[in-house]
């Protein structure tokens, strides 16, 4: 049995499959067509129904993936094989030619301006946009150059102008440029495959009877969101190839039997309408099927603004006067500047390909889809073989993100017995060392983030008056500061023992930045923030004069707190490896099977007589697995029984369950809220949503951490919750869901330790005297109060921190009198000195 | 000078500022300590003996005037 997984398709679902093994101890080979990995995740604006931005959200999870020793993504390469039996397939790929090295690559773009061949339409923006032979197929990793065949003159005539060596062989320092490079085929042996090949718009001939491809200004939903990503043609602007900016917008949501295609139009509209709120906009559709109440919700939303629906069963197209559309309903009439038509989907090409490689059965749309899968949604016709995301039907990223967290804990449950055989450790780590009394040197790097920052800010400007701060011995402008390129780079020289980033949210590339630092060589705790997107251009997006000395003022508040800020090194707390899956309902059976099959210890904890007692249940494929749960030796299941109080944290829970016959401790590293459609019973038994400091909404579901990503995480960490606890969904749902939340488990209890931040609380005991006035706020519970004695027979008091428990709050800070407990990272002193740098002195 | 607080065994230990000379009459003032209901660690440093001692209190009694926030 081999303990690594294939992942073909290296879209949200596929990512996320990898990300999921890869914390649970497999080895991950990741398999992408194209030559840069995202798959449309990479190339949208904002996501339904969270209008959260795409690549803020996606880029982290790309680089995270493509920093770990773990994972091989093998980008720009065609499955063309795949033997074998479950537990040991063999997978050959055909990697095709880049022209390019990747190794000797450095992505330094020397030879993009000495290559003679221009005016490129650029794939990645479905023709819109230029680029040179030699490019970047897209701004995400792996962000390498590579030659296009069909237009490079060297490759066609065998010379580039005059020059007998090509200039981008000239230009190229690292002498990464090949080109007799060949495709090179490339076998993986591996214990399981998901197949997570995404799909494409269908771009039939019933989009040309709405004039797609003859009239102008009529663009496929893909397409226009090029134009309204930030990082596309036009920069975040809408125009049409004329240059104009419309303001006059239809969309056209053809027949579609999903809801992602109406969900498509509604955001990319209310994207429209954020942009240019004077737009006129006009959504026509066939039909709609919102199955989902957030959905239903942003819809609402939507139609509060001024964006306005037309449900119409046909409408006729015609060319209008200077490029504009003219678009005929209902005997009425609409002329738009642009009319964005929103096709049904179609599975990627590849997918066709590859089934009739491997011989997979396929649905009626072509699709890897439930109908021919046998019982289970996730599995395909062969055995070890899964699916995940819009591979299996058309969805939206949230379910792709559940579905792919549930192919991920099938291939666990299959491997489980080779978890951890083929990983290597981490990479030892050169750290320079940095003492508290050494004079500060500080690396400052600036970061455009596309137009993001560097769309508003006078950039020139806001270097300069950078460099005049401080301790500042070098200011640096990055493209984008997450690819991390610029910072290892320049920390390598071990010039600089502080970082200062302008940059973004450290909510959401904080961990990302962290990496980037420590692979450079700096503790990554010398590192400071500055938020200059979130707190800076984009809510002062119409004055660049005031926006810009705001940034001033942030960049030289996180130079003052850089200044300060020491060297720390992460806390280890061990895990017990065991899970307590709350409800026998079919997603908590599901969770605690695959949990069971992977090898790991589950309580199943049900207050019923009967396991999942609903008349679902008669689902064969429930059955099956009701079976399965009672023969398996890693799953104790407990009826007839609650859970009282819990107390812990992640890693190291301690619940109370009380059985018919008595109260029993348990200790879990983990717990799953799978409780279904229920109300919050209190008893005094003990309360556990309080104890975990979980929270419902309105209707009684429980709701969990923001973001499109984390739909099945609670804010407690090594708390999750799936199927009907966290919004009302069908069997097959639920079952996804419950699988889908065993990997989150696993990614926890699998382990033998977990690495906590050393951001926790401090006790200055020469201060500390003991007054108490911290513990009672503590959410975690973590401080005790201690006495202790005096050679002269003098008791004294002070308090004492369990760092296992600390979430670094900061609320025992905020009540101390005596300034006796701090956050590491935290401490009084960084904040009075960046208010102090507020006025003016750094 | 040696540290006001220790880790030991995964708990925090305050020293009384003793430094005792000899190991006799260290271990003479923990066994007065512990009589007390303190938990008692002795530590070695730099020929000087230590004790470091530890009490949970559990009835928490708050000074007069309430929370400082």
């Amino acid at each position: 049995m081999k303990g690594s997984v294939l992942i073909i398709g290296a879209g949200p679902a596929g990512m996320r499959a990898s990300a999921e093994l890869l914390n649970q101890g497999f080895k991950v080979i990741l398999v992408e067509e194209k030559p840069t990995i995202g798959g449309k995740m990479a190339q949208i604006d904002k996501m339904f129904p969270t209008n959260e931005c795409s690549t803020c959200t996606i880029l982290p999870r790309m680089l995270e993936l493509t920093n770990n020793p773990n994972m091989t993504i093998v980008a720009f390469a065609e499955t063309i094989s795949i033997e074998g039996k479950a537990g040991d397939f063999k997978v050959k790929v055909i990697k095709k030619p880049r022209y390019v090295d990747p190794m000797k690559c450095t992505a330094c773009t020397d030879c993009f301006p000495v290559c003679p061949v221009g005016g490129i339409p650029m794939e990645f923006n479905f023709g819109r946009g230029v680029s040179k032979a030699i490019s970047f197929y897209s701004p995400f990793p792996p962000r390498k150059a590579l030659i296009n065949p069909e237009v490079c003159t060297y490759i066609l005539e065998g010379k580039c102008g005059e020059k007998e060596i090509p200039p981008c062989v000239e230009a190229c320092e690292p002498e990464a440029i090949v080109f007799d490079q060949k495709p090179v085929e490339a076998e993986f042996n591996v214990g399981a495959v998901i197949l997570a090949t995404g799909l494409d718009e269908m771009k039939t001939e019933a989009l040309e009877e709405y004039g797609y491809g003859k009239f102008s200004n009529i663009l496929t939903a893909l397409e226009y969101e090029r134009l309204l990503s930030g990082l596309g043609p036009t920069g975040g602007i809408v125009k049409r190839d004329d240059k104009k900016e419309p303001q006059a917008i239809a969309w056209y949501v053809l027949n579609n039997p999903s809801a992602v295609g109406f969900m498509t139009a509604v955001a990319e509209a209310m994207g429209t309408i954020e942009r240019n709120p004077d737009a006129s906009i006009s959504i026509f559709y066939e039909n709609l099927h919102l199955n989902r109440e957030d959905y239903n919700d942003f819809y609402s939303k939507a139609k509060e603004s001024k964006i306005k629906f037309i449900n119409a069963d046909c409408i006729t197209v015609a060319e209008g006067k200077d490029g504009n559309v003219d678009i005929s309903y209902d005997k009425e009439s609409f002329n738009a500047e642009m009319l964005v038509l929103v096709p049904p989907y179609a599975p990627n090409k590849s997918t066709l390909k590859l089934a009739e490689k491997i011989g997979l059965e396929l649905d009626q749309w072509g699709f890897f889809g439930k109908k021919t899968a046998g019982f289970h949604p996730i599995h395909t016709s062969k055995e070890g073989i899964f699916v995940c995301g819009s591979a299996q039907e058309p969805r939206g990223i949230d379910d792709a993100i559940i579905q792919a967290c549930s192919a991920a804990s099938q291939a666990a449950a299959l491997l489980g017995s080779s978890r951890g055989k083929e990983i290597v450790a981490p990479p030892k780590k050169d750290i320079l060392p940095v003492n508290p009394e050494d004079e500060p040197a500080i690396l400052a790097i600036i970061c455009r983030c596309g137009i993001n920052i560097a769309g508003l800010l006078d950039m020139d400007e806001l270097i300069e008056y950078t460099k005049s701060l401080p301790h500042v011995k070098h200011v640096e402008l990055t493209p984008f500061g997450c690819d991390g390129v610029k910072i290892r780079e320049l920390l390598k020289t071990k010039d600089f023992n502080r970082l200062v980033l302008g940059a973004c949210s450290p909510k959401t590339h904080e961990d990302l930045f962290f990496l980037h630092t420590e692979m450079g060589g700096l503790n990554p705790y010398l590192m400071e923030i500055v938020n200059l997107r979130n707190q800076c251009t984009w809510v002062h997006s119409t004055d660049k004069k005031k926006a810009t000395e705001k940034a001033k003022t942030l960049m030289r508040m996180g130079i003052s707190r850089a200044i300060l800020l020491e060297s720390l090194n992460d806390i280890h707390v061990p895990v017990t490896p065991a899970c307590l899956v709350i409800g026998g309902t079919p997603s908590g059976i599901a969770c605690a099977l695959k949990l069971g099959q992977a090898g790991l210890n589950v309580y199943l904890v049900e207050k019923e007589a009967d396991l999942g007692e609903i008349k679902e249940n008669k689902n064969k494929l429930m059955e099956k697995m009701r079976e399965e749960l009672n023969k398996n030796e890693k799953v104790k299941v407990f009826t007839e029984t609650k859970v009282g109080r819990v107390e812990g944290f992640v890693g190291n829970f301690r619940a109370e369950i009380v059985k018919p016959n008595g109260k029993e401790n348990i200790d879990i590293g983990s717990i799953v809220v799978a409780t279904g459609i229920d109300i919050r019973a209190v008893s005094d038994d003990g309360d556990f949503e309080k104890d975990l400091l979980l929270q419902r909404d309105e209707k009684n579901f429980f709701v969990g951490m923001l973001g499109i990503l984390n739909p099945l995480d609670f804010n407690t960490d090594g708390v999750f919750k799936c199927g009907s606890a966290r919004k009302a969904m069908g069997l097959p749902d639920a079952i996804i869901d419950g699988e889908g939340t065993a990997s989150r488990v696993a990614g926890v209890i699998s382990k033998k330790e977990l690495v906590k931040s050393p951001a926790i609380s401090f006790v200055v005991d020469e201060k500390c005297d003991g007054c108490a006035y911290c513990i009672e706020p503590c959410t975690a519970q973590a401080i005790t109060l201690i006495e202790y004695m005096q050679e002269d027979g003098s008791i004294k008091k002070t308090v004492e921190v369990n760092e296992a428990i600390c979430r670094g709050c900061g609320v025992c800070m905020a009540t101390c009198p005596k300034k006796g407990i701090f956050v590491r990272h935290f401490k009084p002193e960084y904040f009075e000195e960046m208010i102090k740098s507020v006025g003016g002195g750094a | 000078m040696p540290h006001i607080a220790e880790q030991i065994d995964g708990k925090k230990f305050m020293w009384d500022k003793g430094n005792y000379s000899n190991e006799a009459v260290a271990k003479e003032k923990m066994a007065k300590y512990e009589k007390d209901g303190f938990e008692t660690k002795l530590v070695k440093e730099e020929g000087k003996f230590l004790v470091y001692t530890r009490r949970i209190v559990t009835e928490i009694v708050l000074e007069e005037g309430g929370q400082p926030l």
